[in-house]
Order: structure tokens, then sequence, then C-alpha cells
């Protein structure tokens, strides 16, 4: 495609050495790994630069592969980041879950810490296992693992656990093995969970954290129950946060949970860490979540924990609000004062029920938003729509005319055809006639990105294109992710 | 704010050729930037730009002149966005017209926007080498950079079987 470029080009300038190496790196994120690979054959120095690229992280490969690999090439101080995953071996279920190969298998265990023991610069290490067949091998795994890792030099531990009894499996590795990670700076702790388990890992936790505890500055906790039930009095990240709660440095915390009560625990540890705290995000990761959060549907929820009444100096700055992650109006001009952020989930009940917000209720958040005598004036506004009704689109865009950056991710998900509101309801945001009444609009750059059920993308690509043509002030708009559409087009 | 958009600012270049130009325009450059707000008081002196020549300092001007105004990208917005710029690779009309120069020129460019911290500079530079890049043999490269192969034929095999192994991954 530059051929006919790239010899209208004479003088030619010795690149490789020309350019300094951060510029080269630079080069090498604009280009596929296809090419960066064909850049490393070029020239020594570039291969130079290549290389520790190439090889910083081991993951979801076969443990005779890496091997070969390892002794076939001098990688092993390139590599800092390891994922490592028990598994049980392949077998129907597993197919079906689509799980990539991992370095670990119950029969490989001995080859994979082979493996291991050969890396002396892991700072990251992954580890994960999902369901509780899985604690066997995963067992073997662990006990061998603290042999093998040089725990001073770990800086990030990321558990992904996915039951009780793997939890259990892991911190009785570390019981035995009486490590201690002393330069651990972050922990990733995603934890999937019976809610009546309060009781039993509730030490399984805070054996882990006693590893770590003296030098951990970060935390991520994604706590997420297999049932949860909204009338419950038991609140189960109670004891939970009470067994993490015992960090003295620490600075950041990301929480997210799906147990719709989290008031106990949840205001005993910010109260416990508000010195030291200067980062808090409590969110709700539901993209990714949704088959787990599905039991919530239509239940109503009781968001009772309040930042407000610890009488603390937090700012909030992002805020999302859903269905799923509900914040009572009461509280929320308290909160809006330090917004700078807002995500507004948008999609009537008969699209998709236990996700999006009505549009009454986001017609009492825009009109707090919109309050005298300044309002609340965000930086960038998200809306996640699909399916807005045009008294609502109103109330949104006179809301828009102040801002700068509007977000929006509009996304169609029907999965039945009889789910579609009436015809009247399809214009929303992208009818041309509306979008010309809001000349005065100041925005100044649009992120859309889009997702769409089968067959849908071509009807609506259109009226994307319509509304980035519409708003005169736009400077950037961006990016459109057409990947979707290009693998599934509209033949099913 | 329209009071200091009109202060004229001089810069002098390797060269000894001096600009005077718009401050506004100047501001692009976060490195100048951040002089003039160190520079409490008005200067004459002209602020030397030692490891710029006149004739790139001329382009670069002529690429901030062309997107004066438009919003710096913030320390904020950075991130977010460092995602969809390391995957795409593409150039509005007007850049890529600018930045169609001869390679010395485009270098000289590049290195001048590292130099001089002008963020979207340097990725319109980078992108128009990643370009060129795309799709070719090593071979190629070389002969379009004017590069020497200092590898050994072993040493080729090597890389080459390496990199079947970094393939697939």
């Amino acid at each position: 495609m530059f051929s006919s470029k790239s010899t209208a080009i004479h003088s030619g300038v010795d690149l490789a050495t020309t350019l300094p190496p951060e510029l080269w790196l630079h080069i090498f994120d604009c280009l596929p790994r296809r090419d960066v690979l064909q850049l490393s054959m070029v020239h020594r120095t570039l291969y130079a630069y290549v290389r520790p690229r190439l090889w910083q992280k081991l993951t979801g490969t076969k443990n005779d592969q890496i091997k070969a690999l390892l002794r076939e090439l001098a990688i092993c101080s390139y590599i800092t980041d390891v994922a490592i995953k028990a598994t049980i071996p392949a077998s129907r279920e597993r197919s079906i879950l689509r799980w990539r190969p991992a370095l670990i298998s119950d029969r490989s265990t001995n080859a994979a810490l082979k493996v291991l023991s050969r890396l002396k610069n892991i700072q990251t290490l992954s580890v994960s296992a999902w369901s509780s067949e899985e604690a066997c091998p995963a067992l073997t795994l662990y006990r061998g693992l603290w042999d093998h890792i040089l725990a001073d030099q770990l800086r990030c531990l990321h558990l992904k656990l996915g039951s009780s009894k793997i939890l259990r499996t892991f911190s009785s590795s570390l019981r035995g093995s009486s490590i201690t990670f002393k330069n651990l700076d972050t922990l990733i702790l995603q934890l999937c969970a019976c809610p009546g388990g309060n009781a039993k890992y509730h030490g399984d936790l805070k054996t882990i954290t006693d590893t770590c505890r003296c030098s951990v500055r970060s935390v991520a906790v994604r706590l997420m129950f297999e049932s949860v039930d909204p009338y419950s009095d038991i609140d189960p990240t109670q004891a939970p946060l009470k067994s993490l709660g015992t960090f003295p440095h620490l600075r950041h915390f990301d929480f997210a949970t799906n147990a719709t009560r989290t008031v106990g625990g949840y205001t005993e540890f910010l109260t416990r860490h508000q010195s030291t705290l200067t980062c808090l995000q409590t969110t709700t990761p539901m993209e990714g979540l949704l088959p787990l959060i599905v039991f919530n549907a239509g239940r109503s929820f009781k968001p009772s924990w309040n930042i407000k009444t610890l009488n603390m100096t937090y700012e909030v700055r992002e805020m999302s609000i859903s269905r799923w992650n509900p914040i009572p109006m009461t509280n929320f001009t308290w909160y809006a004062r330090s917004l700078t952020t807002l995500i507004l989930v948008i999609t009537p009940a008969s699209t998709f029920p236990h996700r999006g917000l009505e549009h009454n209720e986001v017609k009492e958040i825009i009109t707090h938003l919109d309050q005298p005598p300044n309002g609340v004036l965000l930086e960038r506004l998200r809306l996640t729509v699909s399916r807005v009704s045009p008294q609502l689109i109103d109330l949104i865009a006179s809301y828009l005319g102040k801002l700068h950056t509007l977000d929006l991710q509009y996304f169609i998900l029907v999965q039945n055809k009889d789910a579609l509101p009436n015809d009247d309801d399809e214009s929303g945001f992208f009818d041309e006639m509306k979008l010309r009444h809001y000349p005065n609009w100041n925005l100044q750059s649009i992120d859309m990105n889009t997702r769409y059920g089968p067959n849908l993308w071509r009807q609506s690509m259109p009226s994307m294109l319509l509304l980035a043509s519409c708003i005169p002030a736009i400077r950037r708009y961006g990016p459109f992710d057409w990947s979707d559409a290009e693998v599934s087009p509209d033949s099913s | 704010m329209a009071a200091p958009a009109t202060q004229q600012i001089k810069i002098r270049c390797n060269d000894e050729k001096e600009f005077t130009v718009d401050r506004d325009v100047l501001e692009r450059s976060v490195l100048i930037k951040n002089m003039l707000e160190d520079v409490t008081e008005q200067q004459d002196a002209p602020i030397p730009l030692p490891n710029v020549s006149g004739p790139v300092m001329a382009k670069v001007l002529e690429y901030c002149t062309h997107h004066r105004g438009e919003p710096l990208p913030s320390a904020d917005t950075e991130q977010s966005q460092d995602e969809t710029r390391k995957r795409t690779t593409d150039i509005s009309e007007w850049d890529q017209k600018f930045i169609t120069v001869d390679q010395e020129m485009l270098f000289e460019i590049i290195l001048a926007a590292n130099y001089l911290d002008i963020k979207s500079l340097l990725d319109v530079g980078c992108k128009t080498v990643a370009n060129m890049i795309k799709g070719k043999t090593p071979e190629e490269i070389r002969k379009l950079f004017n590069i020497v192969n200092d590898f050994t034929p072993e040493e080729e095999a090597q890389i080459k079987k390496e990199n079947e192994w970094a393939e697939d991954r």
C-alpha cells in the first residue's frame, strides 16, 4: 500500500541508529506483533529493542512447548509476568467452557514447576483456578510454587479463585510454606464464593493478607457471590473486608461485589483506613459478570451505606449509575459536588430489565445535575443507551449543551424481536431532525462505541455517522469499533 | 484569556534562525509551555532551542499553527486514549499531507516532536514510520531505510526460529 510512496523517498537514513530506543518503542506500539517480529530481523540494534518486549509475559501455552522454548532461547531473564492456572485434564466440560491450554495441569505440575524455577525475574504472578474440581491439581501446584518463586521480588499478586475450596487450598499452601511477600505492592483478588461460607473463608483471606500486610499499597477486590438474597440480614462482605482490612499502608482500594448489603464491613473498613487512603473506588464490573447478577433482576435494593456519615473528606469523582448500581437520590447531591465523570446506563425495562435505569430515574438525576445556580459541570458524561424516548432526549440534550465531552455507548442488545419497543421509540438519539434542534451544543469530542445484536449493525451505522455530522462543534469523534460488524455479517 | 493569545514569542534554532510566533501556537509544545510558565516577566531575548534546526522548526510550526486551539491531551484522557491510539495507524488527511516529506525530514520532525514534547505530532510521525514498515519483509525494510544487515546467516536462522515461537503467542 505504501510501496509507491517509499520509492519517492530518496535519501535513505540509517533508521536503526538514528532514532533513540524510546521512539522505537513508540513505533512498536503502532504495529501488529507480526511486523514487530519482522523488524527484529532487520538489524542487531532493533533485535535488542524488540526481544525483551516479546517475552515479558508467559501465559496460556503448553508445558512441553514452554520447556523447549526456554531450552532453546535465552529468554528467562526477560519474563516478568507469569500466569499459571490449575486445570483438570481435557474433558467435555472443559471444551464447553473453552478454556485455553494452560501452563499447569495435574499431569504436568512437576514440569511446570521446573519451568518456574528457571524464571528469576517474576514480578507479577497471576494464579487462577476456577472450579472446585481443580483443587487437587492446584494443591500440588501451590505447594511447589512457593519453593520456586523468589518471594521478595514479587510486586503484584493476582488471584482468581473460583470457589471457597480453591481459596482454602491456596491459603493452606501459604500456611505450610510460611512464605512472606516482603515487597508486594499490589494485591488483586477475584473471588467467587457462596455467601453462607463467611466464617469459612475469613481465616483463609487473613492468611493471604498476613503474608504481605506490611508492604501492600493497592488492593483490588472482586467479591462475587454465587447467589445473593437481597432480603437476608447477613452481610456477606463483612468478614472478608475484616480479613482484608489490616494493611497499614493502604493507599488505593478498589472494591466491587454483587452483594446487596455492604453496610457493616465497608463502613468499618473505610473508617480504619481513612488516614492512608488516597484513592477509593467502588464499582460493579457488571459487563463481565452479567450471568452472576441476573438473579437480582427486578428485586429492590437497599443500599444503605453512606460515605457521608463517615465524616470523611473523600471526593467522589467518577460514578456509574445503573439498575444494578443504584444511588439513592438523597445522597446524590452530596456526591455530585465533586463529580467529574458520570456514567448512566439507560435502557427501558422492555429491552434489558435488570440493567438500565428507567426514564423517570434518569430524569431525576439530570434534574439534580442541572440544579441552579450552577449545577454540576461534568468533564465526561458517558451514556449507555438503547431506545430512549423523545422526552428524555430533550432533557439530556439540554444538559449536554453545557458539556465538552460526551462518551456515548450506544448499544442494541435484542435477543428477541418481540422485545423491540414500538417504532416511535426507534428514532432515539440518532434522529437527524432532533439533533438539528441543538445547535448550541459545545461538544468538542465524542466517543462512540457500539455493541450490536446480530444483524442490526447495518441498520444503525448510517444514523451513527449522521450524529457525528450533525454536531458542528465536534472536533473529534471515534473510535468506531466495527470489529463486531466485520465478523458477523447479516447472513445468519 | 484573550490577551495572552496575541502575545508574540521569539525562538532561536541551532542554526541561528529566529522565529516570532503567537504564544498559543508555541504552547502546543509542552516543553516551551513549561518554559514560558517559569518566566514571569516578558523577555525580549529569544528562547534558544539547541536541538532543532530552522527548516525543521518551520515544519513544526506549520503543524502547530494548523492545530492551534485544539484541546491538548490531558493526563486523564491520555490513559484511556492510549489503547485506541495503539491499535490504529489512521492519520487525518491534513496530517498525512503534512508528513509526506523525505525520510531525513521525517526523522528530524519525530526527534523534534519528542524534544519539544508535542505528543500529537510525535504520534503522527511514529504512525507514518509504522505505516511504511507494515507488511514488509526484513529485506524490504532494510532497503527502505538504508540499513545494512549485520546478522550472520546462522544468527538469522536462529532469530527466525525464535520468531516462530513468538508468532503464535
